[in-house]
């Protein structure tokens, strides 16, 4: 194994595949900072130029962009309020509300650290992982990932901990929401009332864009204010303020390791939901915070968690697609499709081939995240301005940004006016105190659980739930759950 | 009593309420595919008509601040309706003119309307054509629609 890490090594340190690499983070970036444009997008616009290349060639000029764009979404979510994509929307919660305190050059140190060190984290997890994780993941089926997905539901109740009612009926809209167009297992349309559109339900993007961009864009346009509110004194951002913010990281190292473990994990599992990883790590992180009331309102473990989380979580989600020739999200449906392209045929016997090759990609994702935070940090500088600019300048910039960004996943214009529709329930929910966070996550979870409860039950039957893994899975989720109220459960029991 | 806080759960109950027959009645699916929404959606009503009650009686939740954890924040801003319109009046421009054009126009009566001068809104609206025309459409070659949606 150490030689194929040191003959991976070897062949990175070369100018062409160095140089491949730097051009792709800049573009990596640029298409990060445009909201609503993801990895799939990075992806898709620049498979087309690998044609022809060497495999690791084109793959380090790939995935060094698609390290960068995670990136980009962090920077416009905590300077913004507009993620860049779906994961960045954890971070706007209280990286945006930061900014708005004048504290922005803290909130993208952490960010900035809590990325990379997180990339690193998931990295160094998957090179571990490689040479052992076929029978690991082979031993998660139907009913594991259904528990997996059941229990990031739970978390809709911790996040929901200031306004339980509230929280819960986002998060239980949210499901019910999931649930429109063909049924995941007799592909029965549901609820598509006669419009074509409906047929594959929301879509996840429009809905992300318009429940946390159009809000914040609102607010703008409403009160023409620059993005850091005028009775705070904004600091400019400085080495100082960034590195204090870095520093974050290293006085929370329990919530940062606790959040790439929770990253790396979801990404490991095929079809659990990525994009939900963020919001599981945030309402983790609250969960085990000793004061999370004070979570939403600035707080830099609302930064660490779900920044650290989202980039582990691409190394795991590198794993599958390595290892079994399995995506572990939609963007690395496209990356094995690049795979293809490039003449390598992922799976079981790719890792006895091209050990090399695996832990050479590792290592480019790794470069790709630091350099990447390198870069975002240089362009930080910059970024901030942007909070001064007036919001009746800014807002409308801004949604034209999130019209074509919704526009562009999907090249559907429908999309945009959902968009909007969702961004008025959005309005909506932030003017009364709903979650959004609850319902995103109810969202991209509901399809899910559904889907794996209806193949469990088919393939096992009512016992599903008695296979060992699933009740581990039941155990720690109880645990992480039951733990921060351990005390008050004590007493209870024993009042009793 | 913020009357929001009322319309937003019933308004939700009453979606609910009107799929979910929707679905039994008219599109008549089967239990496969009615179970899980149904029991979602109960799920929901409940939910809704739990907190129309403690608003009801005046007993509705009161969370600390933050963008997503706080009920209703009474000392917010009062919903703006000029804002709401330029918001959403973008839809509007984009279905009427296409979306590099569209784009391009929406920015410059907005921006005239909000007191920017005339040299800032057509810079910000030659700019839009670019991004649109130039980034999107030659170099990343996403085919936004040129023309006006309602033609196509």
């Amino acid at each position: 194994m150490l030689e194929a890490i040191a003959s991976a090594a070897g062949q990175l340190l070369t100018p062409v595949v160095m140089g491949a690499m730097l051009l792709g983070l800049p573009l990596g970036l640029i298409i990060g900072l445009l909201p609503g444009l993801s990895g799939i997008t990075a992806f898709a616009f620049l498979i087309p130029f690998t044609f022809g290349m060497e495999p690791l060639l084109g793959l380090a000029f790939l995935l060094a962009a698609y390290a960068a764009v995670s990136q980009g979404g962090s920077m416009t979510a905590i300077v913004l309020g507009v993620p860049g994509e779906v994961p960045n929307a954890a971070t706007v919660i209280d990286g945006y509300e930061m900014t708005k305190r004048g504290r922005a050059g803290e909130a993208i140190g952490a960010a900035l650290m809590g990325s990379a060190l997180g990339g690193l984290f998931g990295v160094g997890l998957l090179m571990i992982l490689i040479p052992v994780l076929q029978p690991i993941i082979l031993s998660f089926a139907s009913p594991e990932n259904f528990f997996l997905a059941l229990a990031g539901i739970a978390f809709i109740a911790v996040l929901s901990s200031g306004a339980p009612g509230k929280g819960l009926i986002a998060g239980a809209l949210g499901i019910f929401m999931s649930m429109f167009g063909y049924s995941p297992t007799d592909g029965i349309p549901r609820w598509w009332l006669g419009v074509d559109y409906l047929l594959d339900g929301f879509r996840l993007v429009p809905l992300a864009l318009g429940l946390f961009a159009v809000p914040e864009i609102y607010a703008l346009m409403a009160s023409g204010k620059t993005i850091a509110r005028s009775d705070t004194v904004l600091e400019p951002i400085s080495m100082r303020q960034v590195v204090r913010g870095g520093l974050a990281v290293f006085r929370h190292l329990g919530l940062f390791f606790r959040s790439s473990a929770i990253g790396s994990v979801i990404g490991i599992m095929p079809g659990v939901g990525g994009a939900t990883a963020p919001f599981v790590a945030y309402a983790a992180a609250k969960q085990m915070a000793s004061n999370p009331e004070t979570f939403g309102t600035g707080r830099i473990e609302g930064v660490i968690a779900p920044e650290s989380c989202s980039n582990a979580k691409e190394g795991g989600a590198l794993v599958p697609t390595l290892a079994l020739g399995i995506p572990g999200s939609a963007s690395m449906a496209l990356l094995l499709g690049a795979f293809i392209v490039l003449g390598l045929e992922p799976g079981p016997e790719f890792l006895v081939k091209h050990l090399d090759l695996a832990f050479g990609l590792a290592m480019v994702l790794a470069f790709g995240n630091v350099a990447s935070s390198v870069l975002m940090f240089l362009l930080s500088r910059f970024l901030i301005y942007i909070t001064r600019v007036p919001g009746h300048l800014l807002a409308p910039i801004l949604a034209v940004l999130i019209a074509l960004g919704g526009y562009s996943t999907e090249t559907n214009p429908i999309d945009v006016l959902f968009v909007f529709i969702f961004g008025a329930l959005g309005i909506v929910m932030v003017r009364l105190g709903y979650n959004r966070p609850a319902l995103l996550l109810g969202f991209v979870l509901g399809e899910i659980i559904e889907r794996y409860f209806q193949v469990s039950m088919n393939a096992y039957g009512w016992t599903f739930f008695l296979r060992p893994i699933s009740i581990t899975i039941i155990v720690i989720a109880l645990l992480l759950l039951l733990w921060p109220n351990r005390k008050r459960i004590m007493l209870m029991w024993r009042s009793a | 009593m913020n009357r929001g806080e009322l319309a937003f759960p019933a308004s939700v109950l009453a979606v609910i309420v009107l799929l979910l027959a929707l679905g039994y009645f008219y599109y008549q699916y089967s239990w496969t595919d009615f179970t899980f929404p149904l029991g979602v959606g109960m799920a929901v009503c409940v939910l809704c008509a739990i907190e129309m009650s403690a608003v009801l009686r005046g007993s509705r939740e009161v969370a600390p601040a933050g963008s997503d954890v706080d009920s209703a924040d009474d000392t917010r801003e009062p919903f703006s309706v000029p804002a709401a319109a330029w918001m959403f009046g973008l839809v509007v421009f984009l279905y009427a003119l296409g979306f590099v054009y569209g784009a391009a126009a929406y920015l410059l009566i907005c921006l005239r309307a909000n007191g920017f001068s005339w040299i800032a809104s057509v810079t910000v609206a030659l700019a839009s054509i670019l991004v649109t025309w130039g980034l999107f459409i030659k170099v990343m070659g996403i085919l936004l629609p040129v023309a006006p949606l309602w033609l196509s």
